[in-house]
């Protein structure tokens, strides 16, 4: 009896910890080059209108970085995702921040017709070598990563956000 | 017969006109179907595209030039917002589009060049953009590949088809060089954009 009740339970936690695995594995931050990083930090965009966006502003902050253009499909439909949870954990100290990567116009015309509650940089072509030095080796978009409030990479997503994904990341900080 | 032919090609032409703005047909297809319901046989004096294009103007001009005018607007304002998201492969608009004969059916048209032939295909898919692949003519006639994609046209209302021909870098002199009637046969987006503003002649 007794036995059995240890069998059970050291299967339940046998498979606890192999699915914290798979999360961990899943999630778990790649690729990521220290020193771009860094780099990364100590850059500053120019947003649409042609305000400073500083990185250095939203440090100490948990802060979620998309990569995103104007003419990427999954990437238009998951902004709406990406207000709501500005606008839901931003309370908390969260921060969202887009970094378009395309060209100034484009992204103007875009913001006229979808407002955003989180700053814009404009991070242009030199967007996709950004986003590989920031684990995005494919380049592809749209891609998004999480901070920590030390600047360090916590999670991140190559191709569109689903509803888990940001929930997860919620509980992050 | 230099006047039967005239009359009967610029008859044909006029007839044509209408397939290709009202239907959005292109310039073989409106006058093989002017040709049909004219009842011609096949070995007729077919007009040159030169004069189904001054038919076009002239069918325009007399039946939807305030109409028309928009949606050519709304068609190059879309070719100049692709024009510069591919920046980096320095578009240039033809086609009906540049030259002013556009109407809500007709294509985009922006010719690329690339020293990677498939850099412009690498970006399309990085950016998750559904297209579909097929093939063009260059200058000379050699085949070049077309990537065909959809775009949203809000002011139109409709979905429009952006035709993207990718050439060497090298083709761009070709590019420019004047058609038979000594007009700029393609524009970049600087060009584009002088023929948006009122001022630019279409």
């Amino acid at each position: 009896m007794n036995k059995r009740n240890l069998l059970t339970g050291g299967v339940a936690v046998a498979a606890c910890a192999l699915g914290a695995g798979v999360a961990w594995w899943r999630l778990a931050p790649r690729e990521v080059h220290p020193p771009a990083v860094a780099a990364f930090w100590a850059s500053r965009f120019e947003g649409p209108d042609g305000e400073p966006v500083v990185m250095d502003r939203f440090l100490g902050q948990p802060l979620l970085v998309n990569f995103w253009a104007t003419w990427c499909p999954p990437c238009v439909e998951e902004l709406p995702m990406l207000k709501a949870f500005q606008a839901e954990h931003g309370g908390r100290g969260w921060q969202v921040l887009g970094l378009a990567v395309d060209q100034v116009g484009p992204v103007r015309q875009f913001l006229q017709k979808l407002p955003l509650n989180f700053p814009v940089g404009m991070a242009g072509l030199a967007g996709t070598e950004l986003s590989r030095g920031l684990g995005n080796l494919g380049g592809g978009l749209p891609y998004s990563l999480v901070f920590d409030r030390s600047g360090a990479v916590q999670h991140q997503k190559v191709g569109k956000l689903s509803a888990e994904d940001l929930a997860l990341w919620a509980q992050l900080a | 017969m230099d006047a039967f032919r005239n009359d009967l090609a610029s008859e044909i032409a006029a007839v044509a006109a209408r397939f290709v703005v009202e239907d959005g047909m292109d310039f073989a297809a409106a006058k093989r179907q002017a040709g049909q319901q004219m009842g011609l046989p096949a070995r007729t004096p077919w007009p040159d595209n030169v004069t189904l294009e001054a038919a076009v103007r002239e069918y325009i001009a007399v039946f939807c030039p305030e109409t028309q005018a928009l949606e050519l607007l709304a068609l190059r304002e879309l070719a100049l917002l692709w024009m510069e998201r591919l920046q980096v492969f320095q578009p240039h608009l033809g086609g009906a589009v540049w030259h002013g004969t556009a109407t809500r059916h007709s294509d985009i048209h922006l010719h690329l060049f690339c020293d990677d032939p498939k850099a412009a295909e690498l970006l399309l898919i990085d950016h998750r953009v559904d297209y579909e692949p097929g093939t063009g003519r260059g200058w000379r006639g050699e085949p070049v590949d077309a990537l065909t994609l959809r775009s949203r046209c809000d002011a139109l209302g409709q979905w429009v088809l952006v035709h993207l021909l990718v050439h060497d870098r090298d083709a761009l002199r070709g590019a420019l060089k004047p058609d038979e009637q000594g007009r700029k046969p393609r524009g970049d987006a600087r060009a584009l954009s002088a023929r948006l503003t009122p001022t630019g002649a279409a």
